[in-house]
């Protein structure tokens, strides 16, 4: 009876709670949502705002540029996916519809393969044409760095997330983003 | 209708050319030799792309004082498990009845107390030898 007293206690002891996602609780002092969100914030807002976009439509009569997402390397001392704020960007490109945006990597070489398997399988008016695709005019890339200095129990981590987008063509970079964020810890 | 059929191939003759020439020819300020830097990436830009929009993890290791304690302690508590484990190896071998392994000890069947022969549990030269000549391998 006490050992089932013992159990029912630790079995209350769990307990979850949902919470919004742009609260802001940060417990190790590891990259969190937190961070991502305000990299992904600060990002959308420069990228859609610079002027590599007007630029580039007044050079084009107006047509929208095409951007294709390329890698965003993490050179810091934690696991960080990119994808969390890389696809904020994405949404705020399609949502806005001022910027054109392609699929690449393992997504587009699933595209193609569908498309492959079309040419044998579907019917020749909803077949669809190998050929056709948009080509990118941008590449967005990317790196994560960070810099710890601990001192026994006290610890500073800085991270600096850069994302950059080039033009194919000429390799010129036409936007650089840039988001700093530095934690002071104490264990 | 002989004349038709000569029409129709000079056409189509023609209509090849101007395809073949727009293939060739070079846009204004294109590099003559950007065929040999297109042979090459052609042929590696399906391993190149297919990893787009992820994030390769280059990740190093901070030098963090809590970080590097907490590691030093698990490998200890590793070390010393492992240790444990041997020990039940040596308890339960018929040619051995000792506490310790074979190559703790001497001809005579007595714990050899030879500073340099704590051989394959050793980390480094003081961690089980003390003065007095015992080892601590209970640590």
């Amino acid at each position: 009876m006490p050992f089932a007293g013992i159990l029912l206690f630790t079995n209350c002891s769990h307990k979850v709670t949902r919470i919004d996602p742009s609260e802001q609780v940060d417990l190790s002092g590891r990259w969190n949502n937190t961070d991502s969100r305000f990299v992904a914030e600060d990002m959308t807002k420069n990228i859609l705002g610079a002027n590599w976009l007007t630029d580039h439509m007044a050079s084009k009569n107006g047509q929208r540029p095409t951007v294709i997402v390329g890698f965003v390397t993490n050179k810091s001392h934690e696991h960080i996916e990119a994808e969390t704020f890389v696809k904020d960007v994405e949404n705020s490109f399609v949502t806005t519809q001022k910027v054109r945006l392609v699929q690449g990597g393992k997504k587009r070489e699933e595209l193609r393969a569908e498309k492959a398997d079309q040419q044998t399988n579907s019917s020749a008016s909803s077949m669809k044409k190998f050929g056709l695709e948009q080509g990118a005019d941008f590449i967005l890339q990317g790196s994560i760095n960070s810099i710890v200095d601990s001192q026994k129990r006290k610890k500073v981590v800085y991270y600096q997330v850069n994302l950059e987008l080039t033009n194919i063509e000429t390799n010129e970079v036409v936007w650089i983003g840039e988001k700093k964020i530095a934690k002071y810890v104490k264990n | 209708m002989k004349y038709l059929n000569k029409l129709t191939l000079f056409a189509i003759v023609a209509l090849l050319a101007i395809g073949a020439n727009a293939q060739s020819e070079l846009a204004p300020n294109q590099n003559p030799n950007f065929a040999v830097s297109r042979a090459k990436y052609m042929n590696i830009s399906d391993s190149l792309n297919r990893w787009h929009g992820t994030t390769p993890q280059e990740t190093y290791k901070a030098i963090d004082f809590l970080v590097d304690r907490k590691e030093a302690r698990a490998e200890r508590r590793d070390f010393r498990r492992q240790l444990r484990s041997q020990r039940v190896g040596w308890y339960n071998s018929y040619d051995n009845y000792s506490y310790y392994p074979s190559s703790y000890r001497n001809s005579w069947g007595n714990q050899n107390y030879n500073y340099n022969n704590y051989g394959r549990y050793r980390r480094n030269n003081s961690f089980y030898v003390n003065p007095w000549g015992l080892g601590y391998w209970w640590r």
